[in-house]
């Protein structure tokens, strides 16, 4: 019995890594595999057969995972309405301000400067996203609502920076032909813009494949250190990368570094009935 | 006896009014619901059981039913689900339109009425 025990919480863990599902959902689904259980051992099978048969009766956990996601109804969640909320006042401000200098540096280079520094800005709110998403989880499940919220929200901002990201490189290509003679010079500041690029594109494949999504979204918080590098890589046509920023870059990469392994703990159970009811339910006795 | 399975998409049609029908009858819960199911079809109706539990909550979402933790006889905890009254009204509308469907297959098909 306790290898069996063994046995069923580990096709709980895996299913939670697989569905992202919270613990009532896992606690009705795993209500239901002892149900299955002990009704098959009733009919003559042994434990581990009835196991076997049980979970595959349940389901695979990514079918199942699929048709969860289409139950869940988004729901609102304060992080992700603060940084749609920056995300609009930070491209107003931007828009604004190149419009206003586009006099002085001319229409390419404040379009270059503006897609990037657009794209840049997602990445990084897409970022911060995901941070609030591993510092909340150790205190406080997300419920599936709000998991639907947040993967919507990641992804669109996420494919608006991969956008606006490859718009900026492609105009900066044009201006640096006008400019400098040639498209493409990779210089780090145009080698990381590609970094980051690259980076927003593989996060949104893995977004679009829907699976596994409460894992993929703290690789976000990476992201923050690829954009970080590309804004303030360090060449000559762009004067704002110096020595002491290095340090900096270094102290936010480890931050970020730390706040990715953040993601890693486990997350609360939500208070709710369930938990109720494991408190007051006695040790289950052995058929 | 012929063997004949239900297909995914008739499946799928069913499970609302079938569910909200089997609650109609009094509180019940996933596994048993299953096997409610499968008595009634004789077996031809094969739900994969996890897939019950998405549309046992979105019909709790949609507020036709409510669910409450208890404890089975064995003391192992259970959520349990009842038809609230909203869930009443949309069974009524379902067996309307299912009887509508029927009604059209069996004058077809020249079925006669039970």
């Amino acid at each position: 019995m306790p290898e069996m025990e063994q046995r069923i919480a580990q096709w709980r863990r895996d299913l939670a890594e697989t569905t992202g599902c919270n613990n009532e959902v896992l606690d009705e689904l795993e209500s239901h595999l002892r149900e299955e259980i002990q009704q098959l051992v009733r009919t003559g099978q042994t434990e581990e057969q009835a196991l076997a048969l049980a979970t595959l009766r349940l389901g695979q956990p990514s079918a199942l995972a699929r048709e969860f996601a289409k139950v869940a109804a988004p729901a609102n969640w304060l992080p992700v309405r603060v940084v749609r909320f920056v995300a609009v006042v930070l491209a107003i401000l931007i828009v604004g301000y190149l419009l206003a200098c586009s006099q002085a540096v001319g229409l390419l280079s404040a379009a270059h400067v503006g897609a990037v520094a657009l794209g840049y800005t997602l990445s990084l709110l897409v970022g911060s996203l995901a941070i609030c998403y591993v510092t909340t989880r150790p205190f406080r499940d997300l419920s599936a609502g709000q998991m639907q919220e947040l993967e919507r929200a990641v992804f669109r901002l996420m494919a608006t920076a991969a956008v606006l990201t490859l718009a900026g490189l492609l105009l900066g290509c044009v201006w640096a032909k006008d400019h400098l003679g040639r498209y493409w010079g990779w210089h780090p500041k145009e080698t990381w813009g590609i970094g980051v690029l690259v980076w927003d594109l593989a996060l949104l494949l893995l977004l679009a494949a829907r699976t596994w999504n409460h894992r993929v979204i703290p690789l976000a918080i990476l992201g923050n250190i690829v954009v970080a590098f590309a804004w303030f890589a360090d060449i000559p046509h762009h004067s704002y990368g110096t020595p002491p920023l290095h340090k900096l870059q270094m102290v936010f990469g480890l931050t970020q570094l730390c706040l990715f392994g953040v993601g890693f703990l486990p997350a609360r159970r939500r208070q709710q009935g369930s938990d109720r009811v494991a408190r007051t339910v006695p040790p289950q006795q052995p058929n | 006896m012929v063997f004949m399975k239900i297909r995914k998409d008739l499946v799928a049609a069913s499970a609302v009014p079938l569910v909200l029908s089997i609650l109609e009858e009094g509180e019940s819960y996933g596994y048993a619901l299953i096997q409610r199911v499968r008595a009634l079809s004789q077996g031809d109706m094969e739900w994969t059981d996890g897939m019950l539990y998405p549309v046992l909550h979105r019909l709790e979402a949609q507020g036709y039913i409510r669910s409450r933790w208890g404890e089975s006889e064995a003391g192992r905890k259970r959520k349990y689900y009842v038809l609230k009254t909203e869930g009443r009204k949309a069974l009524a509308e379902q067996k309307e339109q299912w009887r509508v469907v029927l009604s059209a297959l069996n004058q077809l098909w020249g079925v006669q009425h039970a």
